[in-house]
């Protein structure tokens, strides 16, 4: 059997004394884009900073190609995070430069190239993008990496409906066959075209999981609508 | 990666000090400039007065008109801010800088291929560097001003020195750098205290104050018993003995730097995986 490029068994993570995580265990395999689901402080975002190695886990495991988090794991990984976390005072163009520098795996003409296709322009500093803009930055930069597993922490979240499409697109376009891709959002409707399998999280435990076609056969509904019956449900 | 994060740090301090640095060199050169054209009324008189704590070397210029003595005074007040902004502002770029990376660039930095200590170290040593540049440049100003007030007079500083002063100014400059470095460890420390409280900015300068202050006061107590023991000794040879207090304020310097760092990366790791 294929090795998982992303493994988490048991996965638990507190802030203080709330949990944020419950036991989460879940695989992902070479070439899956796995759909990661769930309304607001459901333990999205800690399960991919755990796998990105940007917190740690309080119980549990994770690993990345078979790599705890560490410097050899984050070679591998490709995080674009849930904020703008790109230096204020740098312009676009620099930032490729930088990428360049610190990763041997990035593609810098790439990166131009879906700067370019995503109108951002390479001479505008960060503190002067919108927040479209920036995300659109951060996304080209996480995608112009060749890396074997790519977390993308909402990746639509500021961008208007009209240019999901094409950042859907550019995601697809740029996604390595052999690498895995995890996905979290609220924008389910949105996503959904593009996910091999779902997880859905609440308060830190996995509330249904599977591939995202036997999900929608077994409920007989799209994973938006599963997702609304779920949440909707779960909250009354 | 280490030497990767060192370029980083380094240029993107540039940005900001390199331009510091020209403008404190160029007002040094008005400066000067000023003065060779007072020289012009007449030569300078030269002040050396020895006390019992400080010496005090000055020179007037009382030939010239009052007006242009006191815009070359009023250049020379601002060359000394410049100077001084220059060599407070590496140390604070260097601290902004570092609670940045605890805060919204986190993300950014950490996803870096890179250990805590690589973090760390990186940005310390650039701290280092750049205030050092701003004692270098602090030094060259200062030079120019000597010069253009005095060259060709006939006055030395160094024969002001008393015989043997090499040794004990190469490690009163060593203590500086190791004290340059005790900050920017101290103020790495505090910046990962605070970044584990809500109130992050209050909690980061509490730490630091509090920290800082128990090592003036563990170093005052270690002074006032050093002086108590060595009280009524006959100092044979005082360049030797001097040597031997910078030498110690170094290497307590260097090892409280040292503290500072490793209980930074223990904290750091414990946060995120480094």
């Amino acid at each position: 059997m294929e090795q998982a490029v992303l493994a988490c068994e048991g996965l638990c993570c507190r802030y203080g004394a709330r949990p944020a995580l419950r036991g989460v265990s879940l695989s992902v395999a070479p070439g899956r884009i796995l759909g990661l689901l769930g309304p607001s402080g459901a333990g999205k975002t800690t399960l991919l900073k755990l796998a990105a190695g940007l917190a740690l886990p309080s119980a549990g495991t994770v690993r990345v190609c078979g790599l705890a988090p560490g410097t050899a794991s984050k070679r591998a990984v490709s995080y674009l995070p849930d904020a703008v976390a790109l230096p204020a005072e740098r312009r676009a163009g620099e930032l490729v430069t930088l990428y360049a520098q610190m990763f041997d795996d990035f593609d810098a003409a790439k990166a131009r190239a879906l700067l370019a296709q995503m109108g951002v322009a390479e001479d505008m500093r960060v503190r002067a993008m919108s927040r479209g803009a920036k995300e659109k930055t951060q996304l080209a930069l996480a995608m112009s990496r060749r890396a074997r597993l790519y977390l993308l922490d909402e990746p639509l979240g500021g961008v208007d409906p009209a240019a999901r499409d094409a950042i859907l697109a550019a995601i697809l376009r740029n996604f390595p066959e052999d690498a895995a891709l995890v996905v979290s959002t609220h924008l389910i409707g949105d996503v959904e075209p593009i996910l091999d399998d779902a997880v859905f999280l609440n308060e830190g435990s996995v509330l249904l999981a599977g591939e995202a076609d036997v999900l929608r056969e077994a409920h007989g509904k799209s994973l938006d609508a599963l997702f609304r019956e779920v949440f909707a449900c779960s909250r009354n | 990666m280490f030497t990767k994060l060192i370029r980083l740090e380094m240029r993107a301090a540039a940005r900001i000090l390199v331009p510091v640095y020209l403008a404190a060199l160029a007002l040094s050169g008005a400066c000067a400039l000023a003065f060779f054209a007072l020289r012009g009324f007449g030569a300078p008189v030269q002040e050396v007065n020895w006390a019992a704590n400080h010496v005090y070397i000055g020179v007037r210029f009382e030939h010239a008109p009052i007006l242009l003595q006191i815009a070359a005074a009023l250049a020379l007040m601002l060359l000394q801010l410049v100077l001084v902004g220059g060599v407070a502002a590496a140390q604070a770029l260097a601290a902004v800088r570092f609670y940045r990376l605890l805060g919204d660039e986190s993300a950014f930095y950490f996803a870096l291929p890179a250990t805590a200590a690589q973090h760390l170290g990186a940005r310390l040593v650039c701290a280092v560097a750049w205030s050092a540049a701003s004692l270098a440049v602090a030094a060259a100003a200062m030079g120019l001003l000597v010069t253009a007030a005095v060259g060709g007079t006939g006055f030395s500083l160094a024969a002001l020195l008393p015989a043997g002063w090499g040794g004990p100014a190469a490690l009163f400059l060593l203590a500086a750098l190791c004290a340059l470095a005790y900050v920017a460890a101290l103020v790495q420390l505090s910046c990962v205290i605070g970044a584990r409280f809500e109130r992050r900015l209050i909690a980061s300068v509490a730490a630091f104050a509090g920290i800082g202050i128990a090592t003036e006061l563990a170093g005052g107590v270690l002074a006032v018993a050093c002086a108590f023991a060595f009280a009524g000794r006959a100092v044979a040879a005082p360049m030797a003995a001097v040597q031997w207090v910078f030498g110690a304020l170094a290497l307590g310097l260097a090892a409280c730097a040292a503290c500072a760092f490793f209980a930074a990366r223990r904290l750091l790791r414990r946060r995120a995986a480094l």
